[in-house]
């Protein structure tokens, strides 16, 4: 089962051409920053949908235009929530300092 | 295009920043720092209830509010043009620039971090060299 992550179209071209990077995950995330415990993903492909149509409408003004990525679990460092890392249920997370060891091969886009 | 950051997130000696307690620092710090008027985080999630996002997104917004918050953001102009916004968060505080900055200014906003205490001081900047 694939994992899935919704966001802004810009974030996700950014992800598919480049892969996670810092840079653009501090400066996507504006002046409320990003979550500290890192870049989040989900087992629901509706969860994720709803966070691309917010992250858009947040971002770009048109909820519209959020797009939806998924990886397979088994290419992505993930780390489950724990005390202090809180998860939503379904949500895992690549740590910052593992942001170098996901490439622009590993996400692609959901139809 | 770059940040600097120190980050207090996961330490494990659990210290956290005051992030009004760091604005009025930068405030002392930097001329003509203006303070945006609200806790970014709260207005990110009070959006998103106003949008009528669904109930979990909401709800993880305000609990990024609780965890992470308050976020402070501010922002002030350097010589020779270009802007700074910073942001103090209770794990992190940050310093976003849009121009590359001068050794100068670079650090200025090191020495500023280093004053507010420990923590992983972290950075990325855009390269100017673009791969042909």
């Amino acid at each position: 089962m694939p994992v899935y992550h919704g966001t802004d179209e810009d974030s996700a071209r950014s992800i598919l051409a480049n892969g996670l990077d810092q840079l653009a995950w501090e400066t996507a995330a504006g002046m409320a920053g990003p979550d500290p415990k890192g870049f989040s993903v989900s087992d629901s492909l509706d969860i994720a949908r709803d966070w691309a149509r917010w992250r858009a409408l947040e971002r770009l003004g048109d909820a519209d235009r959020g797009m939806v990525l998924q990886a397979d679990p088994d290419d992505l460092p993930l780390y489950q929530g724990q005390p202090g890392h809180w998860t939503d249920p379904g949500e895992r997370f690549v740590r910052p300092e593992d942001f170098p060891n996901v490439g622009s091969a590993i996400f692609q886009a959901v139809p | 295009m770059g940040f600097i950051k120190l980050n207090r997130y996961a330490d494990a000696s659990g210290r956290t920043f005051d992030p009004g307690e760091v604005v009025a620092k930068a405030r002392a710090a930097f001329s003509d720092l203006k303070v945006l008027p609200t806790d970014q985080l709260a207005l990110g999630a009070d959006r998103a209830a106003d949008a009528a996002s669904p109930e979990h997104v909401v709800r993880t917004l305000r609990r990024n509010q609780q965890e992470y918050g308050p976020a402070y953001a501010f922002e002030f102009d350097i010589e020779g043009g270009g802007r700074i916004q910073g942001r103090a968060r209770r794990y992190d505080v940050t310093f976003h620039f849009a121009v590359p900055l001068t050794e100068e200014w670079r650090q200025r906003l090191l020495t500023f971090l280093q004053g507010l205490g420990p923590g992983r001081m972290e950075h990325a900047e855009e390269s100017l060299v673009k791969p042909t």
